[in-house]
């Protein structure tokens, strides 16, 4: 389980985006085994509460196992 | 048809649970957490609700639970029953299903079990326990050690019952062409390779998981099969077969199946055969520890898994 969830616009698999995230963080000398990343698809999808990224988040935040969100 | 399906669990106390709940529980549940986190208790726990239907096998679910973990200590050591017993001092569910307790109290040196299944209760004195050994067979544990070859043997009478040998050799034969047929002959398992038969023994133990697995989902009719440790001795490149096998038998017998896995292999099979088939009664849970070091499920289903698997989340 990871501590930080990054939420993008795009696909749910791994795509350049990430990857250039990944390569930032690693970067800066931060963690990169904490982040997961969550492709959220179109925009629309941000404002949708049951979206599937949200329905596996809502658990992990609430047990404590994600503490920090980006969007 | 699923109505017995277990779907939700509270587990109000039993060993390193209090006050724990899961949910949406499917057919096919594979269970993950990191070591010591209660993997196998949960699925005790889940055991002894199920097998539970009276005093004789609420008894008995607890004593097997208990010499399932020791029983090579038991062959040096050997057995006491009520020793077995005695060990669950508290455990009480309640589930979509059933309610169940038990309780051991001392009063002035007074042992009593205090059991109570639904609404009815009873409290036995230590001396009155007379145990009475009672299995319920469409609800199976199959541990860590794998079977031995009495268990065996039993459960392969259900395939021999519904005339499924020959499907059990094909699935046999699938896993290692080597082999020709499986049969119980005299007391022993044994497998027919080069024309001569030779004990099940003699082969991995690889092979003797994939035919319990399999005797297991036949004996389990509209029953329960819980695998500890699933992807013991299976070699990495079986794996999808082994998922094909239980998705599709467990439909077809209406078992419901509850594993442990610790690989990440066996997750990412477990996710790509289940989209192959598009079997989605199917869940995933992760047992975990909140800031307050409490044990928390956190439980994914079809859509959920598909999507974390893609993502290449760390979900074990």
């Amino acid at each position: 389980m990871k501590s930080i969830a990054i939420l993008h616009e795009g696909n749910a698999k791994p795509t350049h985006d990430n990857y250039l995230v990944r390569l930032l963080i690693q970067h800066l000398n931060l963690d990169n085994n904490l982040v997961d990343f969550y492709g959220m698809g179109s925009k629309s999808n941000f404002f949708k509460s049951d979206y599937v990224a949200y329905q596996l988040l809502k658990p992990k935040i609430t047990d404590n196992q994600i503490n920090k969100i980006l969007l | 048809m699923n109505n017995h399906f277990l779907t939700d669990i509270e587990i109000i106390q039993f060993k390193c649970f209090t006050d724990f709940k899961a949910s949406g529980f499917k057919r096919v549940n594979l269970i993950g957490g990191k070591n010591n986190i209660g993997k196998t208790a949960f699925m005790e726990a889940c055991y002894i609700n199920l097998h539970s239907k009276n005093i004789d096998t609420l008894i008995t679910a607890i004593h097997s639970i208990k010499f399932r973990r020791e029983n090579l200590n038991f062959y040096s050591e050997g057995i006491d029953d009520q020793e077995c017993i005695d060990h669950m001092r508290n455990y009480a569910t309640k589930s979509n299903l059933s309610e169940k307790s038990f309780y051991i109290t001392e009063k002035d040196a007074k042992k009593e079990y205090k059991i109570a299944i639904n609404d009815e209760e009873v409290i036995i004195n230590k001396k009155d326990l007379n145990f009475i050994v009672e299995h319920i067979d469409t609800c199976e544990f199959i541990d860590n050690f794998g079977w031995v070859n009495h268990e065996l043997i039993e459960k392969f009478q259900a395939i021999q019952k519904q005339d499924q040998e020959h499907e059990l050799n094909n699935f046999v034969r699938e896993f290692d062409n080597s082999i020709e047929n499986f049969k119980v002959i005299g007391d022993k398992p044994q497998c027919k390779t080069n024309g001569e038969y030779r004990d099940i023994v003699e082969f991995g133990d690889g092979l003797r998981h994939y035919i319990s697995i399999i005797c297991a989902l036949y004996a389990c009719e509209n029953g329960y099969l819980f695998i500890d440790e699933i992807d013991n001795g299976i070699h990495y490149s079986q794996l999808d077969r082994l998922w094909e096998l239980i998705l599709t038998l467990s439909k077809k017998t209406n078992c419901q199946l509850f594993a442990i896995t610790h690989s990440k292999e066996m997750l990412e099979s477990f996710a790509r055969v289940a989209k192959k088939l598009n079997e989605q009664d199917i869940s995933y849970t992760t047992l975990v520890k909140n800031k307050q070091q409490e044990i928390k499920a956190i439980t994914q289903d079809y859509e959920m898994l598909l999507y974390s698997m893609a993502q290449e989340h760390e979900v074990r």
